[in-house]
């Protein structure tokens, strides 16, 4: 197990050298100036130039790169944004309460509303409580979540008032607090990968009902709710959990959308911010940092395979 | 505890013992949390260290400047009490008020306002207009300070009134020079000081309690300055559904920027007031003076004859409210408008157009026009130029992208033909950026001879009337060259709850004098 962990961690070190190399390129390909967004559209050239030279974006690209992996590698240092002068490593470490506690509730959401519906489903097949079930799948998968996020705003908030338009609050400040401004966005996010999860377990149900060991459970006279949950679920759980991980290390990466709608200061948002400030230390520590979100919960699906199916082993 | 309760008193009385008329209305009107709803997080809390609007919204509550404007867009004082210019125009004696003081409780000197002034004329663009005609900066005693010229400069009060000169203690300025001031750092003698700024969030101020007002009624930016809320909060929210239901459920006090469609949900309902702002913008297309074939004038005024300005700005401020058809510099409400130089303005002439373009031999070359997608009206009204614009001969390469990219692009002649932007409202017209041969950026720009030798005059005359001689004789030259083609005055909606009291439309909105419903 130990070696397996030290492998796979070994293994990760070229793809997020791709990832760090991949992201500079990007962002400082991107056409746009941060000196010139710094100084605002009415600045004259001479002092869009002062700017730039206090950035240090003077300097050849390569020179740069090297500097920000020498940082990264010997000081352990992301660097400090060349708008706000902060150093990189506080402004994730500020994004990192909202977006976490964002990504859990709507993971929650996800899990809860998207298993049984899927379960329920699978069960249902062909007859209408399946079709009603898929057709809101459906439009949940293809649905703008700006859109979802906007209709739920009008309805809780605006018209029956019961919930705040956005913005975020602290768990420190109170949890009741926190948990009212997290309610919207986690559903609005949670719904969307409800209907992927839900999608994927009906499918995967449906895989494993036809076996032959359902089909002896079942002639053993098990009960008919012990066949489906203890020996058709548990092995339609691989694929279920693969689904479910990718969708964790999406909502952990922030959403754009639904953080700009509700006003939530996620890692999402700080991206968008960053990229549109040209914020180039930013930009790259976020990049970085989502790719080794992936990474992680990539291992960690791998680790509970082995939880949920006695065949796999890792030695 | 009655030496604190004596404390207490005494600066309650300093609060409501000064400044213009004090009254139990007053007492009334104190006290609440404002919160308002802003478009864009700033990138600094350094007034001089940026030009753009929402870090300027925001600090323009705890800083003030020596100048300011009043409801007019007249020049009146604020931090300094009198001033004196000397008989041969080159020496100007400023005495500051007495009794002020920062937000960290140091008295304002004239030392602060040496260093500002320096600081000012070294960082920005507007300041950096007057340091070719700057001797020095000096101060006399506590109070006053002198600025010596080269030679009689008109602009030197506008530009001591421009937004960005605002005054800093002078030992921030010694910590900071020239980088852009930190949150410790932003200290100002406005009536609200800065508590703290959640990046994303937003952005806190609480009542200076030791605000010295002036003792004129309040008019504009000028007069008497009362903090009436306790706390004013500026959130970033940058989905303009989201303001607007932020301001439905009343979360919101204010909210700027309301999309153009929803002006009649702020008219329909009975607790929402719409806040229209003019001037606001003067969206405009820049013709790259420097490139083959805008920088022939004939191809610039057969773009300017072809386009229907009607058209352009019903597509993109759908609403009669939010636009005026105006080839002007300045909105006919204003003391420098003037119509000479706008005779091709929205003549909507196709014929002519097609006329010009075959003067100037265009061989259908195609043009690449920047134009920022950040802003739906922008947008909006370009689909419906370029169609316009096609529909006598021009071949335009439109080139969507954001407003960095465009801000970047632009002072690169090589990269486009033909730029759109919205600079913002300037009072004084030698301020006007478009007017200037290097912005913007070298090569880019309105270089014209005859142009340059009025600016100068139009910087060093005085006198009222005999400027507008000389903006007028400046109008008709740029009605002669096309250098930009103006689309017309654009409007900013916002909104606001019908019950906040005290609030003046100004160019940038501000929250003393504003007080809450009880």
């Amino acid at each position: 197990m130990f070696r397996y962990l030290t492998n796979h961690i070994i293994s990760m070190l070229p793809t997020l050298a791709v990832v760090a190399v991949v992201g500079f390129m990007l962002v400082h390909l991107t056409p746009g100036d941060p000196a010139v967004f710094a100084a605002g559209p009415e600045a004259s050239p001479a002092v869009v130039e002062q700017i730039r030279e206090r950035m240090g974006l003077n300097r050849p690209l390569h020179v740069q790169f090297l500097a920000w992996v020498r940082n990264i590698i010997v000081e352990g240092n992301l660097g400090v944004s060349i708008q706000t002068g902060e150093p990189v490593s506080a402004i994730l470490a500020s994004r990192a309460e909202p977006t976490i506690a964002l990504a859990l509730t709507s993971f929650f959401v996800a899990l809860v509303i998207g298993v049984p519906l899927g379960f329920l489903g699978a069960v249902q097949r062909g007859r209408l409580g399946d079709r009603l079930i898929m057709a809101v799948a459906t439009f949940g998968v293809s649905v703008p979540r700006f859109w979802l996020g906007l209709m739920l705003m009008l309805l809780f908030a605006v018209t029956w008032r019961w919930l705040p338009v956005g913005g975020y609050r602290p768990f420190s400040d109170g949890i009741v607090d926190a948990l009212r401004h997290l309610v919207l966005p986690a559903l609005a996010l949670g719904m969307a990968e409800a209907a992927l999860i839900a999608r994927m377990t009906r499918t995967a149900m449906l895989e494993v009902m036809n076996e032959d060991y359902v089909r002896t459970a079942r002639s053993k006279g098990l009960v008919e709710q012990r066949v489906l949950v203890k020996h058709a679920l548990r092995t339609a759980l691989i694929p279920i959990l693969t689904v479910a991980g990718l969708s964790l290390a999406n909502l952990l990466g922030g959403s754009v959308a639904i953080e700009v709608v509700f006003n939530y200061p996620g890692i999402g948002r700080g991206l968008m911010t960053a990229i549109t400030r040209r914020d180039y230390p930013v930009v790259q520590a976020v990049v970085l940092l989502v790719g080794v979100i992936y990474m992680i919960v990539n291992l960690l699906i791998d680790l509970a395979y082995a939880g949920v199916d006695p065949r796999v082993r890792y030695s | 505890m009655q030496r604190k309760l004596l404390a207490g008193l005494l600066i309650t009385a300093m609060a409501m013992g000064v400044g213009f008329a004090q009254s139990d209305e007053d007492a009334a009107r104190r006290g609440g949390v404002l919160n308002v709803a802003y478009e864009t997080e700033p990138v600094t809390l350094d007034m001089m260290y940026t030009t753009t609007t929402d870090t300027l919204f925001r600090m323009t509550h705890a800083f003030e400047g020596l100048f300011t404007y009043d409801e007019g867009y007249q020049i009146v004082p604020m931090l300094v009490d009198t001033y004196q210019l000397s008989d041969d125009g080159t020496v100007y004696t400023f005495t500051l008020r007495d009794g002020i003081t920062f937000h960290d409780g140091s008295p304002l000197t004239s030392a602060d306002a040496v260093a500002s002034v320096l600081r000012y004329m070294q960082m920005t663009s507007t300041g950096r207009e007057v340091s070719p005609h700057l001797v020095s900066v000096d101060a006399v005693d506590d109070l006053t300070f002198t600025i010596t010229l080269t030679q009689p400069f008109g602009g030197l009060l506008a530009a001591l009134a421009y937004r960005q000169a605002i005054v800093l203690p002078a030992v921030v300025i010694e910590e900071v020079g020239t980088d852009q001031i930190r949150a410790a750092q932003a200290i100002g003698t406005g009536p609200y000081e800065f508590v703290e700024w959640l990046p994303d969030q937003y952005m806190r101020f609480k009542r200076f309690e030791g605000y010295v007002s002036r003792d004129e009624e309040p008019s504009g930016y000028g007069g008497g300055k009362k903090a009436y809320v306790d706390e004013i909060v500026i959130y970033t929210v940058p989905d303009p559904s989201s303001r607007l239901f932020g301001l439905m459920t009343g979360d919101y006090h204010f909210a700027e920027l309301i999309s153009a469609d929803d002006l009649s949900t702020l008219n329909d309902e009975p607790e929402l007031e719409a806040v229209i702002i003019s001037p606001d913008r003067d969206v405009t297309l820049f013709p790259n003076m420097h490139r083959s074939p805008t920088d022939n004038p004939l191809i610039r005024r057969a773009m300017k004859v072809a386009l229907d300005f009607d058209e352009l700005l019903m597509a993109g401020w759908s609403d009669p409210e939010l636009h005026l058809a105006n080839g002007g510099m300045y909105t006919p409400n204003n003391a420098w408008f003037t119509a000479i130089g706008t005779q091709d303005y929205n003549v909507k002439d196709q014929e002519l157009a097609r006329e010009l373009l075959a003067q100037a031999g265009y061989d259908g070359e195609p043009l690449v026009m920047l134009i920022p997608t950040d802003r739906a009206d922008y947008y909006q009204a370009m689909l419906v130029a370029i169609q316009q614009l096609e529909a006598v001969g021009f071949v335009i390469e439109p080139h969507f992208t954001d407003f960095t990219t465009v801000q970047t692009l632009r002072s690169d002649p090589t990269a486009h033909h033909i730029w759109l932007s919205g600079p913002t409202f300037r009072p004084e017209p030698t301020t006007l950026l478009h007017l200037h041969c290097d912005w913007p950026g070298t090569g880019v720009g309105w270089c014209n001879p005859e142009k340059e030798e009025l600016l100068v005059a139009l910087g060093r005359e005085a006198d009222f009337e005999k400027r507008f001689a000389i903006w007028e004789e400046l109008n008709r030259v740029a009605g002669e060259d096309t250098p930009f083609i103006k689309l017309g005055d654009t409007f900013r909606l916002s909104g606001k709850l019908a019950n906040l009291g005290g609030f003046t439309p100004m160019a940038i909105r501000y929250f003393w004098n504003v007080w809450l419903p009880n």
